[in-house]
């Protein structure tokens, strides 16, 4: 039996369309997946269990990867791709985000990219992501602090989800009635607290500024910290809406 | 006699149905999805250049003659209209002929518009840039979309014994798209 498995993984692996050089998707899976290194990795596992936290509760999923080298892709393809292999976000709503980050290394030049996924692409449109790059993560990317970049990149990318981000400057999205928001924050909050609840984590603490303080980070562990029934990629799929930059 | 004739009746319907008539109907429908995606995005890409051409004239009206060429290479884009019965690999190829050319000219006048300052930090232009890349990559996603969804379909009513009736029922091949060359876009000109 175990040799028929074994025949049938290997014919899908032979017989899946060719994403050479695409990772394979994370088993289970991870929202911040660091392949180049870069990050910070008590932060990065901190941002896991946010971006973690804001799947279980809204089902948006935004997954940050950094890679040493694009080989020969475009950062959109590649960013399009990957998103499309993992099925980020939920077959239903695809609304998954990647945010790829390729550092400045020996491979070439520094390359930042949001690919949106279908479901995505109303909130985040191609406009709305280059404004995010261009604000939140160009300033720190200059300078090298990929983890501070990714962070604000990618709560900036869930709050929009949640149309709390608007950016600096105006647009139609932004006339939302205040007691909507509202609305929308608490019910996010009860959300939020009944995902804690249900998790069993004991020894949460409040953490680092990045994120708005309602959502109480683990201080350790971190990456070991996967509970059964936590929310995994859905199957969602990516169109090539996004925006990307050099540094 | 007649239970002959109706047993070779239900046996030919049962080829039918073992031969996948039913998977051959959903895929030559995810080809003809496939294909209005394709058109959608290249109707996307239309749409958002009558803004640039007036955002680029506004500071580069020096510029007239590339300015004219794409506009001009809109007007034969938005003229063909295929629907998924017309491809074949000539109407395919004039196709893509034709949105290459609006390739050309929207690379050209990015290009130009490299040399007015002014106009590159203008934030109506920053956005529009980001539409347009955006739209790019959407339209090199729907072509590969629709080349996977041909190429499946098309080895389908290649396949023994579904070759035997594919064309009785008017399933024919489906060309493709021809692999994207970065020949196609002019290059990016740095001053």
């Amino acid at each position: 039996m175990k040799r028929f498995f074994t025949a049938i993984l290997l014919w899908l692996t032979v017989c899946s369309p060719s994403w050479a050089g695409i990772p394979d998707k994370p088993v289970p899976s991870r929202f911040v997946c660091d392949y180049a290194g870069v990050l910070d990795p008590a932060r990065a596992a901190r941002l896991e269990q946010y971006l973690q936290m804001v799947s279980d509760s809204t089902t948006n999923q935004v997954v940050v990867v950094t890679i040493a080298d694009l080989e020969d892709y475009d950062p959109a393809d590649y960013a399009q791709r990957l998103g499309q292999k993992w099925g980020i976000g939920t077959k239903e709503k695809s609304n998954g985000v990647v945010i790829l980050i390729k550092p400045r290394n020996d491979y070439g030049g520094g390359k930042v990219e949001i690919a949106t996924g279908y479901g995505a692409e109303g909130a985040l449109t191609d406009v709305m992501c280059g404004h995010i790059i261009d604000t939140e993560m160009l300033p720190y990317l200059r300078e090298g602090l990929y983890t501070e970049a990714a962070e604000a990149g990618a709560v900036a990318c869930v709050k929009r989800m949640n149309a709390e981000y608007t950016g600096e400057w105006d647009d139609e999205e932004e006339d939302m009635p205040l007691w909507v928001a509202l609305l929308i924050l608490a019910f996010i909050f009860v959300l939020v607290m009944l995902a804690l609840k249900d998790s069993g984590n004991k020894h949460n603490r409040h953490g680092g500024g990045f994120v708005p303080p309602i959502f109480p980070m683990g201080g350790s562990g971190g990456g070991s910290m996967h509970m059964p029934g936590h929310s995994s990629f859905g199957g969602g799929r990516f169109g090539g809406g996004g925006a990307g930059r050099g540094f | 006699m007649k239970k002959y004739i109706f047993m070779a009746v239900a046996l030919i319907g049962c080829m039918l149905t073992s031969c996948d008539y039913n998977s051959l109907v959903n895929q030559q429908e995810q080809v003809e999805a496939a294909w209005s995606e394709v058109q959608n995005q290249y109707q996307r890409r239309m749409d958002l250049i009558p803004n640039i051409v007036s955002t680029v004239s506004g500071y580069a009206a020096h510029e007239q003659t590339t300015l004219n060429m794409v506009t001009s290479a809109r007007a034969k884009a938005g003229e063909m209209n295929l629907t998924v019965d017309q491809l074949d690999d000539e109407t395919l190829a004039r196709y893509e002929r034709i949105q290459s050319e609006l390739s050309q000219g929207i690379g050209r006048l990015m290009a130009v518009s490299e040399a007015y300052p002014d106009l590159k930090a203008n934030q109506n232009f920053l956005q529009l840039q980001d539409q347009l890349e955006g739209t790019e990559n959407r339209i090199s996603v729907a072509r590969r979309n629709f080349n996977e969804a041909a190429q499946t379909y098309n080895s389908s009513i290649r396949h023994f014994p579904t070759v035997i009736y594919a064309g009785w029922f008017g399933f024919t091949k489906k060309p493709y798209f021809e692999a994207q060359s970065g020949a196609e876009y002019a290059p990016q000109v740095q001053f």
